[in-house]
C-alpha cells in the first residue's frame, strides 16, 4: 500500500511567494508542508498565494499548518490567499471555516492578478 | 442485502492513506448494488469526501492522542468495520486507547484562528454525520458514524 505523498513547488519573489501543493495533506504528510512554509517565512515573505489545483485531500492537520502560517503572515502585516480548490478540498476548508479567513480565487491566474 | 468489511489498523499515521482508500472503495461499491434510488446512484463526491474526512480525522486522533506513550501506541489495536444496510451505511471504529469521547469535545474556532493553532478542528468533521460513542465492557472506545441514504 503506497504512502500518501505531498509535493510542493514554490516561487519566492521578494516578500511574496506562490506555492503549488499537490497530493494529499493528512496528519502524516503535513509536517513536510509545515517545514516548507517555515522555510519560506524565514526568507522574509509576508504574503503567500497557495494553489491547490492538484491537491486531492486536506485534513485538519493541513489546515492547521496553513493556519499557523496565516497567523505569522498577518503578524507581519501580510496575507494569505488560496486558488484552484477542488470541490472536496473546498468543502473541508469551508467546514473548518478556513475559507472565511482568506481570499479564495478560482484559478492561479486570477489569484496572481489580484494577489 | 447486507455487506460488512473489517479493517485492522496499527498505531501509525502511515495507515491513514490506506484507511481513506478502503473507505472510498467501500463507498464506490455501494453504487453498484441496487437497493433503492439513492443507493443506486451512490453518494455524491462531497458526501463521500465528508465520510472519508470524518473517519480519517477520528483515526488520526486515536493514533496521535489515544495512547499514553510509545509503548502503549505500539500495542494499539484499531478496527474499522464498514457496514452497508438497506437504509444506511455505518462505520464503527474501535480502539483500545485511553477512554475518550470525541463527541464531547467542542472545538473553539475563534481561539484557533486568533492564536494560529495547528490542532483542534479535526473533530468538526464528525458533525457532518450521525455519531454515537460508548466505552465498551472490553475497555474499548467505540465510535459509530452513520449516514442514511437520501439524506442531504
Amino acid at each position: 500500500m503506497a504512502d500518501a505523498q505531498i509535493q510542493i513547488n514554490d516561487r519566492v519573489n521578494g516578500k511574496k511567494a506562490i506555492l503549488e501543493i499537490a497530493g494529499e495533506l493528512d496528519a502524516k504528510t503535513t509536517p513536510a508542508l509545515k517545514a516548507k512554509l517555515d522555510e519560506i517565512l524565514a526568507k522574509g515573505v509576508d504574503s503567500m498565494l497557495i494553489d491547490m489545483a492538484r491537491l486531492t485531500y486536506i485534513a485538519s492537520a493541513g489546515c492547521g499548518a496553513l493556519n499557523a502560517t496565516l497567523k505569522s503572515l498577518k503578524d507581519k502585516g501580510g496575507k494569505m490567499a488560496l486558488s484552484s480548490l477542488t470541490k472536496e478540498v473546498r468543502d473541508t476548508m469551508d467546514l473548518m471555516y478556513f475559507t472565511k479567513r482568506v481570499a479564495v480565487y478560482g484559478n492561479l491566474a486570477e489569484g496572481e492578478k489580484n494577489f | 442485502m447486507r455487506t460488512e468489511i473489517a479493517l485492522k489498523i496499527s498505531g501509525d499515521l502511515n495507515e491513514l492513506k490506506g484507511v481513506r482508500d478502503a473507505v472510498r472503495a467501500f463507498l464506490d461499491s455501494t453504487k453498484h448494488i441496487d437497493i433503492g434510488e439513492d443507493a443506486a446512484a451512490g453518494l455524491d463526491a462531497v458526501a463521500q469526501s465528508r465520510i472519508i474526512l470524518a473517519i480519517d480525522e477520528a483515526v488520526a486522533n486515536i493514533v496521535e492522542h489515544g495512547f499514553a506513550d510509545p509503548g502503549a501506541l505500539a500495542k494499539a489495536q484499531i478496527q474499522l468495520t464498514m457496514r452497508k444496510e438497506p437504509r444506511l451505511i455505518e462505520f464503527e471504529i474501535r480502539d483500545n486507547g485511553m477512554p475518550f469521547n470525541p463527541l464531547e469535545k467542542k472545538p473553539d474556532t475563534e481561539l484557533y484562528y486568533e492564536e494560529g493553532l495547528e490542532n483542534g478542528l479535526g473533530l468538526l468533521a464528525l458533525q457532518t454525520l450521525d455519531c454515537t460513542y460508548k466505552r465498551s465492557d472490553e475497555a474499548q472506545n467505540v465510535l459509530v458514524l452513520r449516514r442514511e441514504w437520501g439524506k442531504k
